[in-house]
């Protein structure tokens, strides 16, 4: 068992990145608040049982995303896929307009990405973590990661481009 | 490189997080510095990211969050035995410590998971049927095994003659508890699955970086999920044979 003190470091540390990401995967909020208790539980049952303790972070994020599929019952194979230009292509949304949504209109939006890509992207924007990490937590080969993250990116996008309200047509006098 | 190879390039770059000494990512910054339209997309394209990334983070959990994981935390798990003074002695702390000294040799789970070698065969096949992908599509075994040699991924693995003569299609590195494993995909011959680049898939793993594989001296056949399996040690390695059926998986030892 994880001891108290520890416990309660590790989750001031991480109950916020790993709400966020359990968020960004459940868009909804009880949801996210039991993947995020759930993950803290399995750690003060069973963390100790972790070797590296420089690990903890990818502990955690591999048992929150495990929890998820888990809860999805997904056990869908998803095939390896080419990195296509035409698919890669970014909509013309300038940052400005970005700017103009809020945080529940870009989760929303990552939320009818393909699924695939959905926990890549969050971890991508949410935690900064390297490709290596996000490998990890995933449990996916790193070239896996690189094509779903492109590929999630530039879903997003689109989404969001399809979302912005209108440019206001200038007035002619 | 053109601009738009530069631009699938840089889509997932984040500078200040990223590598930029990446050899693909250098040369597209690079070409970022002769090429003005690239550039202005470029600096667009960061701009998007960085928005996106605030917006992502503009999440925040719900007040009392915190508060409620402690108290379960408090309510279900038992105090530490240091701080339990009258319930434990000195006997209790031996019996905690070999109890845990046995699970720990035992391979218990961490994170609900199966340490032992049965749970690292499972694990590879799961992640092959759920999240297959190759780092390195090739047919050329030399260059599988110089592509894994630099990802410090068991390189110099044995395959059986019958393994040799089967077409490679690329290979892949894996993660076992934060050790490498190498996964090469062959091609049976047989009709593949649509999106699917191979049927054949072998696991090598450094001996040393599995608790409780003894060494398997019979091949050992178990199905795993939807994949038939040998295993079987031989040197310092230990060798994972998944096909979809087990003829496929018999003709190739």
């Amino acid at each position: 068992m994880a001891s108290a003190w520890d416990f309660e470091g590790l989750v001031a540390r991480y109950y916020e990145p790993l709400y966020q990401f359990a968020f960004s995967l459940t868009r909804s909020e009880a949801d996210a608040c039991d993947l995020t208790q759930q993950t803290f539980y399995v750690w003060a049952t069973k963390g100790h049982q972790l070797r590296e303790q420089d690990k903890v972070k990818t502990w955690l994020f591999t048992t929150l995303h495990r929890q998820f599929l888990e809860s999805r019952r997904r056990q869908t194979r998803f095939p390896h896929q080419e990195i296509g230009t035409a698919d890669l292509e970014l909509p013309t949304i300038q940052p400005g307009e970005i700017s103009r949504l809020d945080t529940a209109h870009v989760v929303a939006a990552l939320g009818r990405v393909d699924e695939t890509y959905q926990a890549p992207v969050a971890l991508f924007y949410l935690q900064d973590c390297s490709y290596k990490e996000i490998a990890e937590i995933l449990e996916v080969p790193m070239g896996t990661v690189k094509s779903r993250i492109s590929r999630g990116i530039s879903q997003l996008q689109k989404m969001l481009a399809k979302d912005l309200p209108p440019k206001p047509n200038r007035l002619e006098s | 490189m053109t601009g738009e190879q530069a631009k699938e390039i840089l889509i997932a770059y984040r500078p200040g997080v990223d590598d930029a000494t990446d050899p693909e990512v250098a040369a597209a910054l690079a070409l970022c510095r002769t090429d003005a339209a690239l550039d202005e997309w470029f600096k667009n394209h960061c701009a998007r990211q960085n928005m996106l990334r605030e917006k992502f983070r503009g999440l925040t959990a719900p007040e009392g969050l915190r508060q409620q994981i402690l108290s379960e935390f408090k309510a279900h798990i038992p105090l530490p035995w240091w701080r339990r003074r009258a319930v434990v002695g000195a006997l209790a702390c031996l019996v905690i410590g070999i109890a845990l000294a046995s699970i720990w040799q035992t391979l218990g789970p961490v994170g609900g998971e199966d340490l032992s070698f049965n749970g690292y065969r499972q694990r590879m096949v799961r992640t092959t049927l759920r999240a297959y992908g190759m780092d390195l599509e090739t047919n050329d075994v030399a260059q599988v095994r110089a592509y894994l040699a630099a990802q410090q991924a068991p390189a110099d693995f044995e395959m059986t003659p019958a393994l040799a003569q089967t077409t490679t299609v690329g290979c892949g590195v894996l993660a076992w508890q934060g050790r490498p494993v190498t996964m090469v995909c062959f091609q049976t011959g047989k009709p593949l699955e649509p999106g699917n680049k191979s049927d054949l898939f072998l696991f090598v793993i450094a001996k040393k970086d599995l608790r409780d594989v003894g060494c398997i001296e019979e091949k050992q056949f178990t199905k795993v999920s939807e994949l038939a399996t040998a295993s079987w040690c031989s040197g310092d390695k230990v060798y994972v044979l998944a096909a979809f059926t087990e003829a496929d998986l018999k003709q190739r030892l």
